[in-house]
């Protein structure tokens, strides 16, 4: 499956590359569209972050896809998108379909879509698969969490959507989604809990009904656009103990549960030519919840309460060249900022308990559907470190480049 | 703490440079283009919001029920100026804003063209289509639509 997507996006990109407008192709009335993604990333030795061996230098991090779309009637429409990505241990190039719904549009207030679709959170979160649709390799990582990339993205479901203008107050558009989650045990996401309960090995996993919704205010001030975002749902499952970690060094079997996660991210975003402004604050409130088969280890259960914001802002200097910054801070106990109740968590220092991540890209358009970036990163504090936390340092940086073609 | 330091003054030189650069570009005048349509549409003024919604992919049907295609321009003075004074996106805004509905499949590619006349007959033999073209550049097998 990942060598027949593979070699389909290549020819895919190799039709595109020889037609007249190299964006775009179309066999009996079904758009095809693609990209194919390929960087390379060095981190401090010991923070493994967030491709698994990026300490060492890595090229395992890649992204592809493919989409097919088709417009039935003028209110009706099919699409599918095929996806897979590689970040060392996690992702590991498995072929998922990214997304596949029909979409049928009553009105411009009021259309429905049902099948797997994104969840708009923020300003990113639909489309961050593709690294040509923004300036940053790295999204800030507590909104855009990569371990989360193969689980709490999409909802298979149903929703409806629309388009409300307000005449002098400007456009309102929202979204709201009800499904489940289709968190797979074998990802990055499952690893990140495992890993925050200390000792487990997701075997099982899945979600209760789950809904998302999105507001955006495209407010009469030209440019300026407000959003306000959320995702509701509870994820449980089985697992295996690691006895090497499991604090009596016992093994077994145990169940999980990451219980009413209740995800908010508020954005504001400001577009003035071609400087464009950002900022995003997130909530995070869910409980992690764990019970042991072996009758010994104590029932793990930790409420956890973070938040996360972050500064952004892109300049474009002319058709080839942009550069973009980010500031980004994340608490891992918001009502604790300074790490104090790092123990109450089983981490090691003050400094598991938080993420300042300075970052500045250089974004390259040399020729009409490529983008070559150039990023780094100065990091202070390790919390979004899932692998090994305990040796990695406070202080550490990321450089990473990415060429991306998509037609 | 050095890179620190080197990474939030690049920070703020991105910030400094988008400032700097504001006052570059010239407000782009409704009289740099013309919005040009099919003669079946039955608008003949649209408001400026309108034609925001409509380029954006947010309306889709005209007053009288028929679906809207939209059709633009890949390049040029008149292609940046309607995006600017219009829709309020630069031309690799406008660009990325349509690659995040294809890439997410909420809406089809628009019809592009690298030139006016193609884009003038394709917009003449398609019921319901609008686009624009630089002030000057519309033919008689076309209707203009003026911004109210």
């Amino acid at each position: 499956m990942k060598k027949l997507l593979l070699a389909a996006v290549i020819c895919a990109v190799g039709v595109a590359a020889f037609s007249t407008t190299a964006s775009a192709i179309e066999i009996w009335g079904v758009d095809i569209h693609g990209f194919l993604s390929q960087g390379y990333i060095k981190s401090s030795s010991q923070n493994n972050f967030p491709v698994s061996n990026s300490g060492r230098g890595s090229f395992d991090f890649n992204d592809f896809g493919i989409n097919f779309t088709k417009e039935i009637t003028p209110d009706l429409h099919v699409g599918l998108q095929l996806s897979a990505f590689n970040r060392g241990n996690y992702g590991r190039d498995k072929v998922t379909i990214d997304w596949g719904y029909g979409d049928y549009r009553f009105k411009d207030w009021l259309g429905f879509r049902a099948g797997k679709v994104k969840i708009p959170l923020g300003l990113y979160n639909e489309a961050r698969d593709n690294d040509a649709l923004r300036t940053f390799i790295f999204l800030p990582q507590q909104a855009y969490f990569d371990y989360e990339r193969d689980s709490l993205v999409a909802i298979m479901g149903g929703g409806i959507y629309g388009s409300i203008p307000m005449g002098n107050a400007g456009t309102l558009n929202y979204q709201a989604e009800i499904g489940v989650v289709p968190a797979v045990s074998d990802g990055g996401f499952a690893k990140e809990i495992g890993g925050m309960i200390g000792d487990l090995n997701m075997t099982d996993i899945s979600s209760t009904t789950s809904i998302a919704h999105s507001l955006e205010w495209r407010t009469p001030v030209s440019g300026l656009r407000a959003l306000a975002t959320g995702l509701h749902t509870t994820l449980s499952g089985t697992a295996t103990v690691d006895p090497n970690l499991n604090a009596d060094g016992l093994g077994g079997t145990a169940t999980w549960k990451y219980d009413s996660l209740h995800r908010y991210i508020f954005s504001l975003e400001y577009t003035l030519n071609d400087l464009v402004l950002s900022g995003e604050y997130e909530l995070d409130d869910y409980t992690l919840m764990s019970t042991y088969s072996n009758g010994v280890t104590k029932e793990f259960n930790s409420k956890q309460a973070t938040d996360s914001w972050c500064v952004m802002a892109t300049y474009r200097f002319n058709d080839w060249f942009e550069m973009g910054s980010f500031y980004h801070e994340v608490y891992a106990d918001r009502h604790h900022r300074d790490g104090s109740t790092y123990a109450d968590f089983a981490l090691y220092y003050p400094y598991n308990m938080w993420w300042k991540d300075t970052a500045l890209t250089l974004r390259f358009d040399p020729i009409p559907n490529v983008v070559l970036k150039v990023e780094g990163h100065y990091i202070n504090g390790n919390y979004e470190v899932i692998e090994n936390i305990g040796n990695a340092k406070k202080e550490s940086y990321i450089f990473a480049t990415k060429v991306t073609y998509s037609f | 703490m050095m890179i620190n330091r080197v990474l939030l003054n690049c920070f703020t030189a991105t910030l400094m440079a988008g400032a700097l650069m504001m006052g570059v570009p010239a407000p782009a005048a409704a009289a740099d283009f013309v919005i040009v349509a099919n003669k079946n549409v039955s608008a003949s003024s649209l408001s400026k919001a309108d034609l925001q919604a409509i380029f954006l992919g947010e309306k889709t049907r005209w007053d009288d029920g028929k679906p809207i295609k939209i059709v633009i321009l890949d390049e040029g003075a008149a292609h940046k100026a309607f995006l600017q004074s219009v829709v309020g996106k630069t031309p690799s805004q406008f660009d990325s804003y349509w690659k995040k509905l294809i890439f997410t499949g909420k809406a089809a590619a628009p019809k592009a063209f690298d030139e006016a006349g193609k884009l003038v007959d394709f917009v003449a033999s398609q019921s319901g289509s609008v686009g624009y073209v630089a002030a000057g550049q519309a033919v008689g097998s076309v209707k203009t639509i003026s911004i109210k």
